[in-house]
Parts: C-alpha cells; sequence; structure tokens
C-alpha cells in the first residue's frame, strides 16, 4: 500500500478519483443506439399505421379530420410507448456496462444527472401535453427536441462533455422543426432516432470499444 | 515513509486515503458504501484509513439513520480542504521542479 508512486501517477489517480465521484460515466453507447432505435420504430408506427402512410397529416388537420380525437390519442399512446422502452433499454444497458467494468451504477452522480434531466425533460412533457389539450399541434415535435435538448445540456455537467454536443445538436433539430412545420415528424425522427443511433455508435466506438 | 520533500503530506501518501480525499474535494459528502464501492476496498479497510483521517481532523464523520436504518456519511473539514490543496500545490512545485509533465 505504501509503494512510493510518482507525482505525476499520483496526480492522475487524484483526477480519476474526482470525475468517477462527480460524474457518471456509465452511460453506454449501446444504450443511445437502442433508444434510436426504439425512437425510429416508433416514428414508423407513427407514420404508417396510425397516420397511414402519409395520408394523414399529423399538423393542424388533425383537428378537422372525423378520426382526429383517435389518431392524437393513438400518437400520444405510441410516443409514451417509445419514451418508457427507451428509458428501459437505455437503463439497462448502462447498468450493464457498470457491472462489466466493476463500477458503480446508483452513484450520488448518476441520481444527480437522472435528476437535473428529469426537471427540464418533465417540465417540458408537461408542456407538450398541454399544448395538445389547447389543440396547438404545430409545435409539438419541435417543442420535445428543444426540451430535450435543453435537458441535456443541464445534466451534461454530471457526465461527459460529448453530452453537451449531442444537445446542441437537438436543439438545432428543434428550432428547425419550428420553422418547418411540416416536416415535424421527419425531424423528430431524425433528432430521436437517427442522431441518437450516430451519437450511440460514436461513443462506442470512443470509449466502450476499449473497456469491453 | 518519510516524505523527504517539503510540503507533501504524509496523510495522503496511501493510495485509499488519497482517493478518498479527491473524492470528497468535489462532494458535499459521500455515503460510506459510495466510497466502498468508488475505491473498492473492504468495509474494515476503508473504516481504517477514515479512522487515521478523522483523528487527523481532515474529515469528519456524520451519522444519521435513513428510517429506521444507520447511514454513515463523511465530509472533508476546512482543515482537510486546506491540507489537501497544500499537498496539491506541493506536488505541482514538484513536477514542475523535475520538469516532467
Amino acid at each position: 500500500m505504501n509503494q512510493t508512486i510518482s507525482p505525476t501517477e499520483e496526480l492522475k489517480r487524484i483526477r480519476e478519483m474526482m470525475e468517477a465521484s462527480s460524474k457518471f460515466i456509465s452511460l453506454s453507447g449501446l444504450s443511445g443506439m437502442a433508444v434510436g432505435l426504439c425512437a425510429m420504430a416508433g416514428a414508423l408506427v407513427a407514420h404508417w399505421v396510425l397516420l397511414d402512410g402519409g395520408q394523414v397529416h399529423y399538423d393542424e388537420y388533425l383537428n378537422t379530420l372525423g378520426r382526429g380525437a383517435s389518431v392524437r390519442w393513438a400518437l400520444v399512446a405510441d410516443a409514451l410507448v417509445v419514451l418508457v422502452a427507451a428509458l428501459v433499454s437505455a437503463w439497462y444497458l448502462s447498468y450493464r456496462k457498470a457491472r462489466k467494468l466493476g463500477l458503480a451504477f446508483w452513484t450520488p452522480s448518476a441520481r444527480r444527472m437522472v435528476v437535473s434531466l428529469m426537471v427540464v425533460l418533465g417540465t417540458g412533457g408537461m408542456f407538450c401535453l398541454i399544448m395538445l389539450f389547447q389543440g396547438y399541434f404545430k409545435l409539438v415535435a419541435a417543442s420535445m427536441l428543444i426540451f430535450y435538448g435543453l435537458a441535456l445540456l443541464h445534466a451534461s455537467k454530471y457526465s461527459k462533455h460529448d453530452i453537451a454536443s449531442l444537445a446542441y445538436v437537438e436543439i438545432s433539430l428543434g428550432l428547425l422543426a419550428a420553422v418547418l412545420l411540416n416536416y415535424g415528424l421527419l425531424l423528430w425522427t431524425v433528432g430521436f432516432g437517427l442522431v441518437h443511433v450516430v451519437y450511440g455508435v460514436v461513443m462506442y466506438w470512443k470509449y466502450d470499444r476499449v473497456s469491453a | 515513509m518519510v516524505n523527504l520533500i517539503d510540503g507533501l503530506n504524509k496523510h495522503f501518501d496511501n493510495r485509499v486515503r488519497l482517493g478518498m480525499m479527491s473524492a470528497l474535494m468535489v462532494n458535499d459528502s459521500l455515503e460510506f458504501n459510495v466510497l466502498k464501492e468508488l475505491l473498492g476496498v473492504t468495509d474494515g479497510n476503508l473504516a481504517s484509513h477514515v479512522k487515521a483521517l478523522e483523528a487527523a481532523g481532515l474529515v469528519s464523520v456524520v451519522k444519521q439513520f435513513v428510517g429506521r436504518k444507520p447511514n454513515t456519511s463523511f465530509v472533508m473539514t476546512d482543515e482537510g480542504r486546506r491540507q489537501f490543496e497544500a499537498h496539491l500545490a506541493a506536488l505541482e512545485k514538484l513536477l514542475r521542479a523535475s520538469g516532467g509533465k
């Protein structure tokens, strides 16, 4: 225990401990991919099953369509299934990664990250539901992307910095979706689906491959 | 065991104690079990190092009940923070003197 360690190694050890105790580093690249695939599957269901392959426009037309209300609730249910599937798979894969590396999973920093994520995400979720109740569908896809991006940005200080870049991409896509209203579902799919898969692959190559 | 270099603190010449102080520098307080997992040590090992740091007045132990379960956590004292910062400064000085990186 009292082996003489060089000052360089000692500083390295100090840095590692500071990071491991204050940052949530178990988030796995695979979970990014899984979240993305869930979102894409959900978007496909929304597009082909619920909106008849684009025959039904999901935006303001829903108000006047006879089956508008049922489509609306089917879309909400679809979104909720995607949310639960994404959360469960991200949780499970990160848990597995922590186990494999012999790290503690539910650390104080993991707790802080989840709380800071949920505060913003919960606000955004409620805001989107309120918009649905008020009949403003146009900006729901954009709002989801923007709030998700802000939530990630807020939570990124408790995890790897890379999450901040993911946050900026989501916020930009959200703003774009607010401008290009008819591409809302498409941009939503890109933001929650494609971007997550790409992010997951990059993270997997950057961190997990070496440690796995 | 004896550190010839001025400013280096012998309380921190052990990996477990060094890791514990590093973790406490960036966290307001840490629970026994969290610290144990973080450092990868046994209960007894951690307890003996805690005792040493507590005796030196560098950390303080907070015992409380969460529901009916006893819960032990640690916080760094002001003196602990001062000494750890001095230790870091000494390490830096040493590195600069040796020209290493």
